[in-house]
């Protein structure tokens, strides 16, 4: 029964560019539970987007397999459904979106996988709801903000019914309010549970909001556990390149002035409520 | 931010040309083109006059058609010089080695007129159906056409993405400009050769960055679950209505009647 | 007199049609010599429209801009107003046209028509004001460099034509941390070692806090705010009305404060708010 609970595996997944010399990703071996939400983090150059692309047969190992819902990526008749079941969202907003009409892009997937017309409405007619989008659904996506776009390309992925979503730093390219918009949007998804979420990103602050995280540096998971247990380690962050919360460093900077802190502090509420509680 | 409106784009409205089914625009824009072309003198009046009522039913404001004639008026002013002071026949007035004919006048101002009403029933088209439904339209028009090899679907997926991405490409070439004006770019001379340095350097990054979005585009799409048109369906599906119908009679009439009337030798010239 | 000056300026796009849209409405604004000066809004604030006019790129519907005293509206002075101001946009390095980093950066200076042993001055001391080493990169297509050095490329190319003023649109977005921080360090150090103004377009707070001496806030193309950062990003409900975050610093700031724990500083930087903290942990243990 465990295994049912693995909605996608890699087992020694490795991969090679084509001319590249080292693994893009090197031996990987990590599971992906239903319902679960996990934020990879790493560096640029660090493998994150690669691990994302195998886990929708984008990308097919070059060493190791990638299970999903126990189907190998490799076979080509199951590409389809892989790809239903597992929805993608990237960072450039407006590299991702097909059609010239919001509803029309929602419909995109859902189209090609042959459903039917009332379907297709009823899907696109909810996934709009979700993304809060009902109001724009006959817009030209060129006109829409960047956070509006990024939550079209969610909706768009919604219609599909995935059983996982893999975000690749959605909000990378957005401004503070977009970044909000697409977070909390994620968070709502994380209470309704049910769809698994893995959400790529360079940044701390949005890997707080995962059940897990992945820490990724030259191609490999170098830490895997909740983000909590992984953050208080900054030898490991500073290893895999990446920058500690800011709350993180002014706890670290008082610790190295001499001064007794816990070495789990996070966020501000956490450094404010313990200076509060001495 | 990009500046200015396209020619021809579409205008969102709920009118009773907006609601016709985009095959009947489809149908109806090429009769009533073929009725321009073939249309003389007073077989002018029932092409002039169908296009006009339909526009007015559209409700697009005159404004936009106007702006489409200010971007052509300089080959609408060309084709009626031409036409002018070519034409053999009736001399009317001499202006040195010009002089100009009743013939020349008349045929003139006939294709000025044939202009003017492709422009205004094309442009109907376009400002009263959406890019996705024009497209969907002439999928579907084109759909016999399949058998004989012709691939549709992909002829058709390619507008859907041309459409989507013009407007992108077209603020990304006019930022790039803008950027390069900011280095100096274009100032500094007028000479042939300037000039087409200048283009080649815009265009090298608007090309890359065309590529870049293509690339991207391309996982997106194949991350949608796209494999061609094979076993697609549609979310909207074309239905004729009895508006259609009533459309498309109309829509033939016109030209029935051109011909009708230059049969009739009621030529008018 | 103030480098430039914004007078009453506004500003719409497609003006007459239903697709009219005002992307300022009555803008003043000064910017004196010498200073760095950030323009911050989200998205469809106006704040890159305004960008465009201080190098004359855009010619404001109404009102006018003036630098070092000369009108923008006037095509004779707009024509060699780009030499003086020197506009970085968002993304540079989607701009790059040459096959190499030479050719990108001496572009500039042989539009201005200089002689070629002047260019080549030109392209490396910008090249190494950037931080970069002249001799190994010239060669090298500006397309295979890493996103941090495309980034400084970009800025050399215009850096070499020699501006009073440099205007910046997101020159960190899409950089990792550790580039963010440098490539602010040497704005910084441009605008003290080589007398520049710098106008400063982002929507980045923290990037704000750290470099700005003065900043400007607009919120769909009106004047939210105009002062001094450490004033402004006191107003926390505000800013976050319109889209905008605060500055880390800020924020602990105020977070402190309200838990009654004194943080008495004007400074946005991190490290004066923190002495203050060791300061009330010092008063707790005795």
């Amino acid at each position: 029964m465990k295994t049912e609970q693995n909605f996608i595996s890699f087992d020694g997944v490795s991969y090679f560019y084509e001319g590249g010399e080292s693994p893009a990703i090197n031996n990987i071996n990590a599971e992906i539970r239903r319902g679960e939400f996990i934020a990879v983090l790493g560096a640029n150059g660090s493998g994150k987007s690669t691990l994302a692309r195998h886990m929708n047969a984008l990308l097919l190992p070059s060493r190791g397999r990638v299970l999903v819902n126990g189907m190998d990526t490799r076979n080509a008749d199951k590409t389809m459904e892989i790809r239903r079941l597992v929805g993608m969202v990237f960072q450039n907003p407006d590299n991702q979106l097909v059609a010239a009409l919001v509803e029309e892009d929602v419909a995109f997937g859902p189209e090609n996988i042959g459903l039917e017309p009332g379907e297709i409405i009823a899907r696109v007619d909810a996934a709009l709801r979700v993304a809060g989008l009902e109001n724009l659904r006959n817009r030209p996506p060129h006109l829409l903000s960047g956070g509006q776009k990024q939550r079209l390309a969610i909706a768009g992925a919604l219609a599909m019914r995935p059983d996982c979503l893999v975000l690749d730093e959605p909000t990378a390219m957005l401004d503070p309010g977009g970044r909000k918009e697409i977070l909390s949007l994620l968070l709502n998804f994380k209470k309704e549970r049910g769809m698994a979420m893995v959400f790529i990103t360079h940044l701390m602050e949005e890997a707080l909001l995962s059940d897990r995280v992945w820490v990724m540096a030259r191609g490999r998971i170098i830490a895997d556990g909740s983000p909590r247990q992984v953050f208080r380690d900054t030898r490991l962050l500073d290893n895999a390149g990446l920058e500690p919360t800011p709350a993180a460093l002014t706890a670290a900077r008082l610790k190295k002035a001499g001064w007794d802190l816990p070495d789990d502090i996070l966020d501000l509420d956490e450094l404010v409520d313990f200076l509060c509680r001495l | 931010m990009f500046d200015g409106l396209m020619v021809g784009q579409y205008i969102p409205a709920n009118s009773p040309v907006h609601r016709l089914d985009p095959r009947t625009k489809i149908l109806s824009m090429l009769l009533l083109i073929t009725a321009a072309a073939l249309a003389k003198g007073t077989g002018f009046l029932p092409v002039a006059a169908v296009s006009v009522f339909a526009l007015l039913l559209s409700r697009v404001p005159f404004l936009f058609l106007w702006r489409g004639f200010k971007a052509l008026w300089v080959i609408l002013f060309i084709t009626f010089i031409l036409q002018i002071f070519f034409t053999p026949g009736e001399t009317i007035y001499t202006a040195g080695p010009l002089t100009i004919t009743k013939e020349g006048l008349l045929l003139g101002g006939q294709m000025l007129l044939r202009l003017v009403l492709l422009i205004l029933i094309s442009s109907l088209l376009t400002m009263t159906t959406t890019p996705v439904g024009l497209t969907a339209g002439i999928e579907h028009l084109g759909r016999p056409l399949q058998r004989f090899g012709v691939p549709v679907h992909e002829m058709a997926m390619m507008m859907t993405i041309a459409l989507r991405f013009v407007p992108t490409l077209l603020q990304e070439a006019f930022t790039v400009s803008r950027a390069q004006q900011s280095r100096g770019a274009g100032l500094s001379g007028v000479t042939l050769e300037r000039k087409f340095t200048a283009l080649v350097s815009l265009m090298v990054p608007v090309f890359a960055g065309a590529f870049r979005r293509a690339e991207e585009l391309s996982t997106a799409m194949e991350t949608r679950c796209y494999h061609g048109g094979a076993g697609r369906t549609k979310m909207k599906l074309l239905t004729y209505h009895p508006g259609d119908y009533m459309a498309l009679a109309v829509s033939l009439a016109v030209p029935l009647a051109v011909l009708a009337l230059r049969l009739s030798g009621s030529n008018g010239g | 007199m103030p480098i430039i000056r914004v007078e009453k300026v506004c500003h719409t796009y497609s003006p007459g049609t239903p697709l009219e849209v005002a992307a300022l409405k009555d803008i003043t604004l000064e910017v004196q010599r010498g200073e760095i000066l950030a323009l911050a809004g989200s998205t469809g604030s106006g704040k890159s429209t305004l960008a465009m006019m201080l190098n004359g790129l855009l010619v404001p519907t109404k009102g006018c801009v003036l630098v070092n005293g000369q009108d923008t509206r006037l095509k004779k002075n707009r024509r060699d107003l780009w030499r003086q101001v020197g506009l970085v946009f968002q993304y540079p390095e989607y701009q790059f046209f040459e096959e190499n980093v030479f050719k990108e950066v001496a572009f500039g200076p042989s539009n201005m028509g200089l002689p070629s042993a002047e260019i080549e001055e030109r392209v490396n001391r910008s090249l190494e004001w950037v931080g970069l080493d002249p001799e190994t990169i010239r060669q090298r297509s500006p397309w295979t460099l890493s996103g941090g050095q495309k980034r400084r490329v970009a800025l050399a190319s215009v850096l070499a034509i020699g501006p009073n003023v440099l205007v910046l649109d997101e020159p960190t977005a899409g950089i990792d941390p550790a580039g963010k921080r440098q490539i602010l360090d040497l704005i910084k150090n441009l605008q003290k070692k080589r007398d520049l103004t710098v106008v400063l377009i982002t929507h980045n707070m923290d990037d704000i806090a750290r470099t700005a001496d003065r900043l400007m806030v607009l919120d769909r193309g009106t004047v939210f705010a105009l002062g001094t950062p450490g004033k402004i990003f006191e107003d926390h409900r505000g800013l976050r009305a319109i889209g905008l975050d605060i500055p880390y610093a800020a924020e602990a700031k105020s977070r402190l404060n309200s838990a009654g724990i004194p943080v008495q500083t004007e400074s946005l930087n991190i490290a004066e708010v923190e002495k203050e903290i060791i300061k009330y942990l010092r008063l707790k243990k005795q």
